[in-house]
C-alpha cells in the first residue's frame, strides 16, 4: 500500500517547517527521507526542525519510531527537533514511547516558533531547548 | 533466634505466596499445553493450601488477623465485576500484563483505595498507624493476592449477536471464594462460568486463579458443559482439590450459542439455576451431581434449551440464598424467586442485579459469603427483535499498510457504537498495532495469509481479537526486556516492541493466545466510566 502522506516543506531563517498530511507509519519513511539527506543535517547552517503535525490522522509505532530517528539524527548533526498540532492522544502515546525525550511538544507552530525566537535571541530559558 | 523465629512465619507466607505467583505466570505460559496446565493448576492449590497453613500459623501466632466478614464485611464489600481493574486475567493463554511486577510498583494504591481499611486482609496497625514489625511484608503479600484474584477474574458485561452477559460479584472479605468467567469462544459461542470455592483468604486468592485457569485451558479444547465438567474433575480429584479446597468444588458452565438462541448447561454442585420470562414464574434447570474434585468417576449432564425473546437465564451463588438477616433469617429461594418474577422486561441485568445485591445489604446481614450473579440475557427487553448485532469482523490480506484500512472502519463503527466510551484513540492505535503484527511478523506479509480482527461491545467494555496465522511471539521475551529496561542506541532498532508496549500500556488487559489454526491478540477495553 503506498504511503497517504503529503509532505511540504517551507525553509525560514533559522530551520526548516514541514507540514505532514496523512498518514505516519512505515510507509512514510521513504518519503520523508526522499526530501532531505538528514544524515547532513538541514544544511545552510539551520538549526531548528518543526514538523506539524496537525493534519496528520494516523501515526502508528513505526511512524512514531520515524520520528525518534529523525530527533537523534538532529542531536549528531546539531539541530532541534520541534513537533506542534499533535492530538493529545498522539502526545499521550509519544511521552509513552519517550519520544518527548528527543523533541519538544507545541500546540502550533506559532508556539514553536516564538520558542524559536526566543532561543535565537539568547532567552534560553536555563539553557534548555 | 527469637528474631529469627518471629520472622519465619512471614517470611515463609511470602515465599509461599511468590511460589504460587510464579507457578501461574509459568502456567500461563504454557497454558496450550494441557498437561502443564493441569499441573500448574495443581501447584496453585498447593501453594494455596500451604499459603492458608502459613496464615493460620501467624494467626495462631496473634501476628495477624484473618479477616472478619462481621467486622471488616461492610468495609470489603465492593462490587468485583464492575469495580475490578479488568481484565488482567487470563484465557487459555499468557498474562501480558506482569501482574506481580506491575503490583510490585502500585503496590501502595490498594490501601488507598480503601483508607479506611486496617491493612490488607484485616491486619491490625498499632496505635500510631504501624503494623507490628514482620506483618508489613505479608500486608503486602496480601495486597498482592487480593490484586492477582482482582485480574483474574475481568469484568463480564458483553454482548453477542442477540445476546447478553453480565456478572456481578461482591465479596464478603477481601478475598473471596466466589469466581465467575465469560469465554467468548467465536463470534456466536461464549462459555460461562460460575462458582464457589470452599475456602476463602489466601486458599482462595490461589485456588480462584488455578480453576479459571484449568476452565479457560479446557473450553479451548471443546466439548459441551458436562464433558468439560467431567475434565477438569479428572484433573481435580487426580491432585486432591478437596482436601486442598478443605470441600469439593460446585461449578456450573454454560455453553451460549448467542446466533441460536441455545443455551447448554451442566453443573456440579452448583446452585439450580433459572430460566426467566418476564411477568411469569421463574423455572428451575435441574443439575444435580456432586461438586468437583469428590469423585474421580462422576459423570455430568447437559441440559439443552433455547431462549425465548426477552428470557433470561440466571445463575447464582449460594451466597445469594444464604444471606443471613440480623434476625437470623435467611434470605432463601423464595425471595429470590419474587426478585426475578418481578424483574420488569425493560430493565437491564446490571441494574437488577445492582437492586438485588444493595437490597441485600440494607438487611443488615451479618455476611460471611460472596455474592455472584451471572445473568444471559436474549433480546431482553426486546421481545419479537430477533437480532441485536453489536459485533463486527474483517478479514484483510496481509500486505503493508493494511492495518490503515482497519483502523479507520473501526474509528467509524466506534463512533457510531461507542461514542461515550472516550477510548475511540486507544483502541484504534491498539488494533492497528496488533494488525500490523500480525500482517508483517504473524503473516511475514503474506498475502495469500489474512488477518482477522473480531470486535465486540459490550455496554462497558469491548474486545478485540486479532488473529493471524503464524507461529505468534512470547510476551515473556517483551517483558524481560521492559523489565531490563533495555533501551537501544542503534537507530535501526528504534520502534521495536513499541506495537506490544502501545498495547500494554492503553488496553485495560491484553493475552495472547495459541491454537492449530494461529495466533490470538484478545485486547480488553473498559469505558472510561468504568475505569478505575
Amino acid at each position: 500500500m503506498d504511503s497517504m502522506l503529503e509532505l511540504s516543506v517551507v525553509p525560514f531563517d533559522s530551520g526548516l517547517s514541514i507540514t505532514l498530511k496523512g498518514d505516519l507509519d512505515q510507509q512514510a519513511e521513504p518519503k520523508i527521507r526522499s526530501i532531505l539527506n538528514w544524515e547532513e543535517g538541514l544544511g545552510d547552517g539551520r538549526r531548528y526542525l518543526i514538523l506539524n503535525l496537525h493534519e496528520v490522522n494516523f501515526i502508528n509505532s513505526a511512524g512514531m519510531a520515524l520520528l525518534i530517528r529523525i530527533a537523534r539524527t538532529g542531536r549528531k548533526r546539531d539541530y532541534h527537533t520541534f513537533i506542534c498540532g499533535a492530538s493529545a492522544h498522539y502526545q499521550k502515546l509519544f511521552r509513552m514511547v519517550g519520544l518527548t525525550e528527543y523533541v519538544m511538544l507545541y500546540p502550533d507552530d506559532y508556539a514553536a516558533m516564538q520558542r524559536i525566537e526566543a532561543l535565537e535571541s539568547g532567552v534560553t530559558g536555563a539553557g534548555q531547548v | 533466634m527469637g528474631f529469627m523465629r518471629r520472622l519465619a512465619y512471614p517470611a515463609a507466607a511470602a515465599a509461599l505466596l511468590i511460589a504460587g505467583a510464579a507457578a501461574g505466570w509459568m502456567a500461563a505460559a504454557f497454558l496450550p499445553r494441557d498437561a502443564a496446565a493441569a499441573a500448574a493448576a495443581a501447584v496453585l492449590m498447593a501453594a494455596s493450601w500451604a499459603a492458608g497453613w502459613a496464615m493460620r500459623s501467624m494467626v495462631r501466632r496473634g501476628r495477624c488477623e484473618e479477616p472478619d466478614p462481621r467486622t471488616d464485611g461492610a468495609r470489603a464489600e465492593r462490587e468485583d465485576a464492575g469495580a475490578k481493574a479488568p481484565g488482567d486475567g487470563w484465557n487459555a493463554g499468557f498474562d501480558a500484563r506482569q501482574p506481580a511486577a506491575r503490583d510490585a510498583a502500585s503496590g501502595a494504591a490498594a490501601p488507598a483505595e480503601r483508607p479506611s481499611a486496617p491493612g490488607a486482609a484485616g491486619i491490625r496497625e498499632d496505635g500510631e498507624g504501624r503494623a507490628p514489625a514482620g506483618v508489613e511484608p505479608m500486608a503486602a503479600e496480601l495486597r498482592l493476592a487480593i490484586e492477582i484474584q482482582r485480574r483474574w477474574q475481568p469484568p463480564v458485561d458483553l454482548r453477542l449477536d442477540a445476546c447478553r452477559v453480565t456478572a456481578r460479584s461482591r465479596q464478603a472479605a477481601e478475598i473471596g471464594g466466589d469466581l465467575f468467567d465469560a469465554v467468548v469462544l467465536d463470534d456466536a459461542c461464549v462459555a460461562v462460568l460460575i462458582g464457589d470455592v470452599p475456602g476463602k483468604g489466601l486458599q482462595a486468592a490461589f485456588m480462584v486463579p488455578a480453576l479459571l485457569l484449568l476452565f479457560r485451558s479446557e473450553v479451548k479444547r471443546g466439548g459441551g458443559p458436562a464433558e468439560l465438567l467431567g475434565r477438569m474433575n479428572r484433573v481435580l480429584a487426580g491432585i486432591g482439590a478437596e482436601s486442598l479446597a478443605g470441600g469439593g468444588i460446585p461449578l456450573g458452565i454454560g455453553l451460549l450459542d448467542a446466533k441460536k438462541g441455545e443455551m447448554r448447561y451442566a453443573g456440579a454442585g452448583h446452585p439450580a439455576p433459572y430460566l426467566v420470562m418476564p411477568g411469569r414464574a421463574p423455572r428451575q434447570i435441574e443439575s444435580s451431581s456432586l461438586p468437583l474434585g469428590v469423585n474421580m468417576e462422576e459423570e455430568y449432564r447437559d441440559t439443552v434449551f433455547r431462549f425465548a425473546p426477552g428470557e433470561r437465564f440466571v445463575l447464582y451463588t449460594d451466597g445469594i440464598i444464604e444471606d443471613t438477616g440480623p434476625d437470623g433469617d435467611m434470605y432463601g429461594f423464595d425471595r429470590f424467586e419474587a426478585e426475578l418474577a418481578a424483574w420488569p422486561a425493560d430493565m437491564p441485568a446490571a441494574e437488577w442485579m445492582e437492586r438485588l445485591l444493595d437490597g441485600q445489604e440494607r438487611r443488615r446481614a451479618s455476611r460471611r459469603d460472596d455474592r455472584t450473579l451471572l445473568v444471559v440475557e436474549y433480546n431482553a427487553g426486546k421481545a419479537g427483535r430477533v437480532r441485536e448485532l453489536r459485533g463486527r469482523s474483517w478479514r484483510v490480506p496481509s500486505a503493508p499498510g493494511c492495518e490503515r484500512l482497519i483502523a479507520a472502519e473501526l474509528a467509524s463503527l466506534l463512533r457510531e457504537e461507542w461514542a461515550d466510551s472516550g477510548r475511540t484513540d486507544d483502541i484504534v492505535s491498539c488494533v492497528a498495532e496488533a494488525v500490523m503484527n500480525a500482517a508483517e511478523h504473524g503473516n511475514g506479509f503474506d498475502r495469500e495469509k489474512t488477518v482477522t480482527v473480531q470486535v465486540h461491545f459490550g455496554q462497558s467494555i469491548m474486545v478485540c481479537r486479532v488473529r493471524d496465522e503464524g507461529a505468534g511471539f512470547d510476551p515473556k521475551a517483551y517483558r524481560s526486556a521492559r523489565t531490563a529496561g533495555s533501551r537501544h542506541d542503534d537507530d535501526a532498532d528504534y520502534g521495536r516492541g513499541w506495537g506490544i508496549r502501545l498495547i500494554d500500556e492503553l488496553t485495560d488487559y491484553w493475552i495472547a493466545t495459541r491454537d492449530p489454526n494461529g495466533f490470538c491478540v484478545e485486547m480488553y477495553f473498559l469505558s472510561h466510566d468504568r475505569r478505575p
